[in-house]
């Protein structure tokens, strides 16, 4: 019986996860959605210079960076497509998420000191393990 | 110390290159924050203890390029790239790169 027991709880702790990552992946998206808004006026360019802000300013660099990992069913698709290759689509929306939250961190602290713009931006990922990586945003503030 | 990812400074001239510096540091995670992120990674989403992690160790690689821009007598360091790589048994190294200058207000 408890053997039993055993057997059925791990699936469903694991189902369990996998849709709570889901929801949770929703909700995300969402907030960076709302968030969005209030750093809308901020240009952001990934070129050295900016016409319109290049008036004599004392620039400074902003680095901001998330860790994001793939639930538990994406990870199971993503290890079969790397069976018969191809694109791992389930991959894709987290790593787009996490570039997305990365980037909008580094806009938050631009606003947080009164930049007008985020110029020369950079965005980087490293895999941190099988599951999660690292998305960092790093760019020089000008006002 | 002023730090930009842009190879000028606007508003302000560089008068002198000092060099290359750079400043880098590898950092083993931690047993504990490793398991909490193994349970974590089964939902998905941000691990914010690795975030942490990481944000710390990229500050601690660019304060040691800092120092060394100051130990040449720098001003700024213009240029500045980051890297970072996994080495050896799932430690991170964290490379902050850039070219150590004198930079004057523009008249």
């Amino acid at each position: 019986m408890t053997g039993v027991l055993i057997q059925l709880a791990v699936p469903l702790v694991l189902i369990l996860a996998a849709v709570g990552g889901r929801v949770a992946h929703h909700h995300r998206g969402a907030h960076i959605e709302r968030r969005r808004a209030d750093v809308a006026h901020i240009t952001l360019s990934p070129r050295p210079t900016f016409p319109g802000l290049d008036e004599p300013r004392h620039g400074e660099l902003v680095v901001d960076s998330v860790v994001m990992g793939a639930d538990y069913i994406r990870q199971v698709v993503g290890a079969w497509r790397n069976v018969v290759g191809g694109e791992i689509r389930s991959f894709t929306p987290v790593l787009d998420q996490a570039r997305a939250e990365s980037s909008l961190r580094m806009l938050e602290a631009a606003n947080a000191k009164g930049a007008v713009g985020v110029i020369n931006v950079r965005f980087e990922a490293v895999r941190i393990n099988n599951n999660a990586s690292e998305l960092l945003s790093y760019g020089t503030l000008v006002y | 110390m002023q730090l930009v990812n842009t190879e000028t400074i606007p508003g302000w001239n560089i008068t002198e290159v000092k060099g290359l510096v750079s400043g880098n540091t590898i950092r083993a995670k931690h047993l504990g924050r490793d398991i909490g992120a193994a349970f974590k990674n089964m939902a998905g989403g941000e691990l914010k203890a690795y975030t942490e992690l990481l944000a710390e160790s990229r500050a601690e690689a660019t304060s040691r390029m800092v120092a060394e821009a100051q130990a040449l007598g720098a001003s700024a360091i213009v240029n500045v790239r980051f890297t970072t790589s996994t080495v050896a048994g799932g430690a991170a190294e964290m490379y902050a790169y850039g070219t150590a200058v004198v930079a004057v207000p523009a008249p």
